[in-house]
């Protein structure tokens, strides 16, 4: 075969190639998203008293994260935390695999602000979380009624960003009792790490999510992950700033898609 | 008979040559880090591609390749940071898709073309066999699948790059022969 004719035949199946994996992600993403699910993995109300640290403007990660984009991690505007255990994950047999979350507030007077971490029993701690801010970020922040922050008595800041542990809020405790004090272990190897795989999103067609900002006091989003490493569990972080008030409240409903 | 085993087989000097080739992809992978953050999953194919396509280049043996890969994926494998013995068939499978191209390029490998598709292709092999090695062993096909193209399509662009490299690197040491080489052509000057 003459050499032009080589490189063109190099050239067709390049394009043969590229042509396959766009077919492949097509077919992949154009499926029906399954919307039957079990019980429910978690279903609880949250409380003024569930708030376990704050006020401040991070989450745990390599560096502090920013609860919202591009906002300053050493910034006044404190917000309160509390991590909530899913007790769920990604069923990986679904058409696009992820852990369904409804949510309810009630006496909302600020924003709120939804983050993701996942856990690997065999890791033994929390080493990834969705990206907060630039390319590939994802994130769900509510906002109602915003008022000036106040202080809450008993929440403390935490007393670092990584190689920390952090407090579960829910009543039954952590999922997974490696600790035994209800806590997860955040270890985070190196700055930029960890942010790929975990996402927040609306829609399960868009597995890779987005940033979305409503003030709906209800409604629905998405946790999963997309890469290689799969994911035992999920730990919803929920950050609150603006009044937290006594009549403040957090229904979370937590299930996964068959 | 005598030379036609020396072409066929690697000499001590080109096995030598290629290890350090080897050496060197484990070395421009453990130490060379480029800030992207996961967004260009693959762009490193840009460095790694070079060392597989000047030791064809400079070899034009069929396995020269193969044994770059074996010898830096066994690298990877055992000294790589957290990367799995699994690694190990990424680099043999970027190797001998290399290998498989330089035979279909027999005597062009030299040519600019031929290095982007080179990288390319070898870059895209890698790609293959990570992805089908992670959805065989996490079991994460419908994770995976759907997100397949943008990492596809920058293993593939960074491997032609890497090849447009290689092919610079490759035009500037093609004169240096390997020993044996060299007594060829000291034995017939008409072929300099």
């Amino acid at each position: 075969m003459e050499f032009r004719y080589k490189i063109a035949a190099a050239f067709a199946v390049f394009v043969l190639l590229i042509g396959i994996v766009f077919t492949i992600q097509w077919v992949y993403l154009n499926r029906e998203a399954s919307t039957t699910h079990g019980g429910y993995q978690l279903y609880e109300t949250f409380t003024v008293d569930d708030f376990s640290y704050g006020p401040q403007t991070w989450a745990p990660y390599a560096s502090k994260m920013p609860l919202t984009p591009s906002a300053d991690v050493n910034g006044n505007e404190g917000f309160y935390l509390m991590f909530v255990d899913l007790n769920a994950t990604s069923n990986l047999n679904s058409t696009f695999p992820r852990v369904q979350v409804d949510y309810a507030f009630s006496g909302l007077h600020g924003t709120a602000a939804f983050h993701v971490y996942g856990y690997i029993h065999a890791d033994g701690a929390v080493s990834w979380t969705n990206r907060v801010e630039g390319s590939g970020a994802s994130g769900y922040y509510v906002t109602v009624d915003p008022q000036s922050t106040g202080i809450l008595s008993g929440p403390q800041i935490m007393e670092n960003h990584n190689h920390v542990a952090v407090k579960v809020a829910n009543d039954a405790g952590a999922t997974y009792k490696d600790n035994g004090n209800n806590t997860y272990f955040m270890q985070f190897e190196k700055e930029g790490g960890g942010l790929n795989s975990l996402h927040i999103t609306t829609d399960p067609k868009t597995p890779k999510g987005q940033v979305t900002n409503t003030n709906n006091s209800t409604g629905t989003f998405f946790v999963n992950f997309t890469g290689d490493r799969v994911q035992d569990n999920f730990i919803l972080l929920v950050a609150v700033n603006g009044t937290i008030s006594l009549d403040f409240q957090l229904n979370l409903k937590a299930s996964v898609p068959q | 008979m005598k030379q036609l085993m020396r072409g066929k087989y690697f000499a001590l000097t080109e096995v030598c040559f290629l290890s350090l080739m080897g050496a060197l992809v484990y070395v421009l992978r453990a130490f060379i880090k480029t800030p992207t953050h996961g967004i260009l999953p693959g762009h490193n194919a840009i460095i790694w591609v070079i060392p597989f396509i000047i030791g064809l280049g400079l070899t034009r043996k069929f396995g020269s390749a193969t044994y770059i890969g074996v010898v830096s994926g066994l690298l990877l494998g055992i000294l790589g940071d957290h990367e799995g013995g699994l690694k190990f068939f990424e680099y043999l499978g970027m190797g001998f898709t290399m290998d498989v191209m330089g035979l279909f390029f027999k005597g062009h490998v030299g040519n600019v073309i031929v290095c982007v598709l080179l990288g390319a292709f070898g870059s895209f092999a890698k790609f293959v066999v990570n992805y089908g090695l992670a959805i065989l062993v996490s079991q994460a096909a419908n994770v995976l699948l759907a997100g397949v193209a943008w990492p596809a399509i920058v293993h593939l662009v960074f491997g032609g790059a890497g090849g447009i490299i290689a092919f610079i690197v490759l035009n500037r040491v093609k004169h240096v022969r390997f020993p044996h080489q060299q007594a060829k052509v000291s034995e017939n000057p008409k072929t300099v």
